[in-house]
């Protein structure tokens, strides 16, 4: 089994630290995102495991085996660069071939793998070109062949996809989430674009500041945020997030501590929810101030009372102007967070782990 | 009215065009039509500008009146050995330089750029007072060894180095390759432009070397063709068609060298008159 | 964890140590050498003999020596001098690249990747007093004959010619690139504000390409101590010692009189000289670039 686990793992340069403390356990077969914005220290986790960097403090393993005094050549692992890092001065062959080679399997072999890895991916009358002949695309696949040749148990993949255009990113996404089904190896997935990692993993880490802020599923860390952090990063726009005390007592009741409220910007709407009670309702006055379309959809801005302003999403509405309007939202879709950005869960079952006093809300 | 304007200073460019042809071609000239003249040809007041007839026996006369294959086997040695000799010491402390962190390693490069600074014709006397000393007097070492070090080299490839994105020698690790072979297979085909341009300033430099060769050594045993050319110029000098046949034997392999790589060559120069 | 990265820690030093150990050797060792032979007495062959400051008291009460340090300084100031300003104009009269422009350089840089042996014994062929070229030539106008390399008052200026021919093309060439390298829009700029050809050239063009200009005669300087090829094959220090230099001096004190003290003493003069200069133009150069 290839699972990696990573205990108490820190990083840092000289007096700077990268990676604080990361506890961190990725399950075998997954294809795990490690998602945050730059300098978030998701390369350097990556880079770690592939043992390019050292940590500085604690524990990697692999298969439940240490890896701490393996050399990145000998750790059964293949990774994918975001410039592809093909080697220029050898053929698409070659490219393939090295790792092989240095891994000392016999001729006749290579030649089988290379060949059946070149009509995988589609490179078979590009085999004898150097890479600076090659499109983007395709020196994308190089990349992906030189990685799948060596049959690794883990696939590490750093932004692998951020130099190739908008539609064959979309058209490689697809593709990556094919192989990984096929393979049925880990794939550990680094990205800075939230829609990325929201549709290709099976679990996403979310980091910031050399921390994990949220490990879940992409249907829980997108309904079931933990924080401030994770609210605010995935999610396009961001989720509405409102300081309790600016907001001039719209809210009836909030949870013990809560400091800020959330929501996203698709649950507010213009007209009431149907059936839906008064108090069972956010009501907010707003003023719209500008408007984005984006096809299908429609994104508004709008000032509330107290200088602060929220995004509002709606999908297959009629354009409206900038005017004053009521916005509605239904309580159950409200986020609670206190005043160290963590959230107070609805129904406390879900305790967030820095805040102490949950159970006397009510 | 322009052109009426333009006409002088177009007159004054062209004869200033033709003035410096003639100024540097004139010497390579007069050697060739010298080393084709019979020795009254050559003593003939006015001097003739052209040849009746091409005296090819004046090349025989310098091959044979020194001992012209000793010396030029000498020179390809020398150039040879300081060639394979460069690639083995500066290849590895230039990716050194490049691509590590280690402790005094500026101290250890500020030490290599120093040394380009240094005029090496000035210790040539404790060098040879070494050389006696240890009884490297007269061997191809003495004329090899201290040469393969060239800290121009290393400051050229190691910039060379550096051009090489991390993620290609990351990549080559994951592939399991050790530090030897990563570079050899990785980083000096990246370098082959470098290399050859180092090859041609060695061979230029070593080829034509006529200082060392001459101060650190007392016999003939290991001296090179510019040394056995000067050593015609002593046995045949009232004989210049010899001399210049002999010279013009010396030149040769380097003007072809330069015609052929005439773009490289001076793209070499230039990089080392701005570094 | 230590253990994968010990032998990764040592690796540098080998790979750096073949080069750092033949530059001691043969840059590093031999300075420190040559300034101790400086204080001995020694014939090469017999017992060395402490002599204290002796050698260098001799070089500068003996008149050799300081005729000799004139000559190199002599020649110094001309072969500079010829080479900054000739190199200078071919450039600027080459800036344009045209098909002949391009042949010139070509032809003007050749002399430089021949040896100098082979310049010296053109030269020497064509400085003939009697049956060379130039002589020649100068009869057609009534002139001459010069004693191009007999005449002690011209010795030395014939081989600053020879070094001038030689390296003119290589120093053009480098003023050319710096002049291809800055950018066109000073040019523009000064254009724009109605600036005339002088004071384009002298504020714009000779202030940007000055630092090439003092590398290049720092390195001319540093290379024209060193003149050595041309004297040892074309005059032999003479006529009269006119065109005896230190390294030349420095050769046949070594070689020919086997006074290796008083010879290393020239040396470490030398060095010291050479030494002297190049720290001036680095404290010259940061300077500049703390105006800058």
């Amino acid at each position: 089994m290839s699972s990696i686990v990573l205990e108490n793992v820190s990083k840092a340069y000289g007096d700077k630290s990268i990676i604080k403390g990361l506890n961190l356990t990725i399950e075998s077969g997954s294809f795990t995102v490690l998602v945050g914005p730059s300098g978030c220290g998701k390369s350097t986790t990556l880079r770690m495991i592939a043992g390019l960097e050292e940590q500085t403090g604690g524990l990697i393993s692999i298969g439940g085996k240490s890896m701490n005094q393996v050399e990145p050549g000998k750790r059964n692992l293949a990774m994918v660069f975001q410039n592809y890092a093909l080697y220029p001065t050898m053929t698409v062959e070659k490219n393939i071939e090295y790792g092989l080679k240095n891994n000392k399997v016999p001729k006749a072999e290579r030649k089988r793998l290379i060949t059946e890895i070149a009509e995988t991916v589609g490179l078979t009358k590009h085999l004898h070109k150097k890479p600076e002949f090659l499109s983007g695309g395709e020196r994308q696949r190089v990349a992906l062949a030189r990685a799948m040749v060596k049959k690794p148990a883990v696939f590490l993949m750093d932004e692998p996809l951020s130099n190739l255009d908008a539609k064959l990113r979309q058209q490689m996404r697809i593709e990556l989430i094919e192989l990984h089904k096929k393979l049925g190896a880990t794939f550990i997935y680094v990205t800075h674009d939230q829609v990325e990692a929201m549709s290709m993993g099976t679990q996403i880490v979310l980091m910031d500041g050399g921390r994990i802020m949220q490990e879940d599923t992409p249907h829980g860390i997108y309904n079931e945020p933990r924080n401030m952090f994770t609210s605010h990063f995935i999610g396009t726009p961001p989720m509405n997030i409102l300081e309790i005390a600016r907001s001039g007592g719209i809210l009836s009741e909030t949870p013990h501590g809560a400091k800020f409220f959330g929501f996203r910007p698709e649950k507010a709407k213009f007209v009431p929810e149907p059936g839906l009670a008064r108090e069972e309702m956010l009501e907010l006055d707003a003023v719209l101030s500008s408007r984005e379309l984006l096809g299908s959809e429609v994104i508004y801005k709008a000032g509330l009372a107290g200088g602060q302003s929220v995004a509002v999403k709606c999908f297959d509405c009629p354009e409206r102007s900038l005017e004053p309007v009521k916005l509605y939202v239904n309580k159950e879709h409200l986020f609670f967070f206190d005043a160290q950005e963590q959230r107070i869960p609805a129904d406390g079952s879900r305790a967030g782990v820095t805040v102490p006093s949950i159970g006397s809300t009510a | 009215m322009k052109t009426l304007i333009r006409a002088p200073g177009l007159v004054l460019r062209i004869l200033i065009s033709v003035l410096l042809i003639v100024i540097f071609l004139t010497p390579f000239y007069w050697m060739i039509l010298t080393a084709f003249k019979t020795l009254g040809e050559v003593l003939a007041m006015p001097p003739k500008f052209w040849v009746q007839s091409l005296q090819w026996q004046n090349f025989k006369d310098a091959f044979t009146r020194i001992d012209f294959l000793h010396y030029t086997r000498n020179s390809l040695i020398i150039t040879l050995g300081t060639l394979i000799g460069q690639v083995l010491v500066v290849v590895p402390a230039a990716y050194a330089f490049a691509r590590y962190d280690f402790k005094g390693k500026n101290g250890l490069f500020g030490t290599v750029l120093a040394t380009m600074m240094i005029p090496g014709q000035l210790i040539f006397l404790p060098i040879f007072v070494m050389f006696a000393k240890s009884g490297l007097l007269n061997t191809y070492v003495s004329l090899i060894v201290p040469f393969i070090a060239s800290g121009t080299a290393i400051f050229m490839l190691r910039q060379t180095f550096m051009q090489v994105p991390d993620s290609q020698l990351e990549a080559a690790r994951l592939d399991n390759a050790g530090e030897f072979k990563i570079i050899y297979t990785i980083m000096m085909p990246a370098a082959i432009p470098t290399l050859s341009t180092l090859a041609l300033l060695t061979f230029i430099g070593t080829w034509n070397s006529y200082f060392f060769p001459l101060v650190w050594t007392t016999t003939d045993a290991v001296r090179t063709l510019p040394l056995g050319i000067q050593r015609l110029q002593d046995i045949e000098g009232l004989s210049p068609q010899i001399v210049m046949a002999g010279n013009m034997m010396l030149i040769v392999p380097i003007l072809i060298v330069f015609v052929v790589a005439r773009k490289q060559i001076i793209k070499a120069f230039t990089y080392m008159g701005v570094k | 964890m230590k253990s994968r990265s010990k032998s990764m820690k040592l690796l540098p030093y080998l790979l750096v140590a073949p080069a750092v150990m033949i530059l001691t050797i043969f840059y590093i060792y031999p300075i420190l050498y040559n300034v101790y032979l400086s204080f001995f007495t020694w014939n090469m062959r017999g017992p060395m003999k402490f002599a204290g400051l002796n050698n260098y008291i001799e070089l500068f009460k003996g008149r050799d020596f300081l005729g000799i340090l004139s000559n190199t300084l002599l020649y110094m100031v001309m072969d500079v001098t010829l080479v900054m300003v000739l190199a200078m104009l071919l450039a600027l009269f080459l800036q344009k690249n045209t098909f002949i422009n391009r042949f010139i350089q070509t032809l003007s840089f050749t002399p430089n990747i021949i040896s100098l042996i082979s310049v010296s014994l053109i030269w020497m062929w064509l400085m003939n007093t009697d049956t060379g070229l130039f002589n020649y030539l100068l009869s057609l106008f009534g002139a001459g004959p010069v004693g191009w390399l007999t005449d002690k008052q011209v010795a030395l200026f014939s081989l600053v010619l020879v070094s001038v021919w030689k390296s003119v093309g290589f120093n053009a060439l480098i003023i050319t690139s710096a002049l291809g390298s800055i950018p066109a829009h000073l040019y523009e700029a000064a254009a724009l504000d109605n600036a005339s050809k002088q004071s384009v050239f002298f504020q714009i063009t000779l202030r940007m390409i000055s630092p090439t200009l003092f590398f290049l005669i720092l390195m001319n300087i540093i290379g024209s101590f060193q003149v050595f090829e041309t004297i040892n094959i074309m005059t032999q220090g003479g006529p009269a010692n006119a065109t005896n230099t230190l390294i030349f001096s420095i050769y046949k004190q070594s070689f020919e009189y086997y006074r290796v003290g008083y010879a290393a003493a020239m040396a470490v003069v030398l060095m010291a000289i050479v030494g002297l200069i190049t720290i001036f133009y680095f404290k010259a150069l940061n300077r500049r670039v703390h105006y800058r």
